[in-house]
């Protein structure tokens, strides 16, 4: 009995896979730009109770894209929040929405998007990706707004969408059915790119 | 209480375990909790993806369900006598370590090979070791009525509590899952208020002890239950082998008597361990 009770012991070391080396950061092209994280932002709301809308933000958005001012159709985003990060201005709720009723963070560290397909108007985009929540995935199409462009250690530009998400396309679906917590939620997302000198 | 939620997970296996309990006997009481489990995690959040669904994109909480499903098809098999008594513990080992494998998977990759063999490992063993540790508190007294009943209740309480506790670490879903559960083996022991009697078998424990580990770790590593209330209640059980043998099977009011704090004191102690600062606001 004692040995077979050490089989799972056994077996665990040998057949579970371990965490995967750090990728090395690519180096950057002409048209490649990098988001600058500590001046980029992710808020959200939704509505409480049906009676206000609540708000909170994601405090690490990351990411990177390749966007050619003259071909603005061929390029790429993708960006990545570090799920773990969400700030309610309540402890205790940041930890229930980190749990498996909601973001499910500790299997899903992350949010990301991918772009797949960028309609240019203007300076402004409509961008289509993959959005990744929670483990699900879903296309989603958002318009994103050009804010301006400047110099401050590096070349920068900037982008701002707002849009809406139904949490429970993404399996989130607590207290939705009691109005508790609204199923729509807003998010605004505003990115500054950079290109390092 | 939210009554919308109570009837989406408590009403699922209490209706599986009255239709099939009642109408075919208590060895339909792991298939019925299965239904019910799977029912109650559908109406509670979305249906849960089938295992093979689960291999290409995984979701800890939804293995879980299944491995406490495998733990009752386990205990209904050797009820049905498609599978001997003799190869349950090998069985319920392999169940043990497969659930919380499956379970911890996605977390367990960014781990280290140290961290998967203690906790996926290590969490085998006390899943499988408290599978077959209730198993045999039920084998020791005889299996049908007053003292089945007495065991039953117990265990109702225990898997009650380890859902309140799942609640505090943070997670209802957990909890309402758990719950589901303690809901199923509660009505079925309710059924012997119109049958003759109510029977509780040894392999019962199986799907009883792995539905109370594998939620408490779970719960610690899929959500945000601290070690500490973790560990005192999954430490819970094994204190059951502490009553002398004979005691239940000669007076199972004073077996219940003994046995009822010494495995409740530390599922209280880990309550009050988890809970939190009260906040006026709620959320």
């Amino acid at each position: 009995m004692k040995s077979l009770l050490l089989l799972p012991v056994i077996l665990v070391a040998v057949a579970m896979p371990t965490a995967a080396p750090v990728v090395p950061t690519e180096l950057m092209g002409e048209h490649d730009w990098l988001v600058d994280a500590g001046h980029s932002s992710c808020v959200f709301r939704v509505k409480h109770a049906n009676a206000s809308w609540f708000m909170g933000s994601f405090d690490k958005v990351d990411g990177k894209a390749t966007l050619d001012s003259s071909a603005l159709e061929k390029g790429s985003v993708a960006l990545t929040i570090a799920t773990e990060s969400v700030d309610s201005n309540d402890k205790r709720r940041d930890g229930h929405l980190m749990s498996p009723d909601f973001f499910n963070a500790k299997e899903n560290p992350e949010i990301t998007f991918k772009s797949t397909k960028i309609k240019a108007d203007g300076k402004d985009l409509e961008v289509t990706g993959d959005l990744s929540l929670a483990g699900k995935t879903k296309s989603i199409t958002i318009p994103v707004s050009f804010v301006g462009e400047g110099e401050s250690r590096g070349l920068r530009r900037g982008y701002i969408t707002e849009f809406a998400i139904k949490r429970s396309d993404f399996g989130m679906t607590y207290g939705i059915s009691k109005n508790a917590l609204g199923d729509d939620v807003h998010l605004i997302v505003s990115l500054e790119l950079v290109q390092p000198k | 209480m939210d009554l919308d939620v109570l009837l989406r997970g408590a009403a699922p296996p209490i209706v599986a375990v009255l239709l099939l309990v009642s109408l075919a006997g208590s060895r339909m009481l792991p298939l019925a909790m299965a239904i019910g489990l799977y029912v109650a995690y559908g109406l509670l959040k979305e249906w849960p993806a089938l295992p093979h669904e689960l291999w290409r994109d995984p979701n800890g909480v939804t293995w879980l369900m299944w491995g406490v499903v495998a733990s009752a098809t386990l205990a209904f098999a050797q009820r049905l006598r498609l599978l001997p008594a003799r190869l349950v513990p090998s069985a319920a080992t392999a169940v043990a370590a497969m659930s919380l494998w499956l379970t911890l998977s996605k977390v367990a990759t960014r781990w280290s090979s140290v961290d998967v063999a203690l906790h996926v490992g290590g969490g085998s063993v006390l899943v499988a070791a408290t599978m077959l540790t209730v198993r045999q508190v039920i084998a020791r007294r005889p299996a049908v009525s007053a003292q089945a009943i007495a065991v039953g209740l117990l265990l109702v309480v225990v898997l009650s509590l380890d859902a309140a506790l799942l609640v505090l670490g943070k997670s209802a879903f957990l909890g309402q899952l758990c719950g589901a559960v303690a809901a199923a083996l509660g009505a079925a022991i309710g059924t012997a208020l119109w049958r003759r009697q109510f029977a509780l078998r040894a392999v019962d424990g199986i799907w009883i002890g792995g539905a109370h580990a594998l939620f408490l770790l779970a719960g610690v590593h899929l959500s945000y239950l601290p070690w500490w209330p973790a560990g005192l209640a999954l430490a819970a059980p094994f204190l059951l082998l502490l009553v002398p043998r004979r005691l239940g099977q000669e007076h199972p009011l004073v077996w219940l008597m003994i046995a009822a704090p010494l495995v409740l004191a530390p599922i209280f102690a880990a309550l009050w361990l988890a809970i939190p600062e009260p906040n006026p606001y709620g959320y």
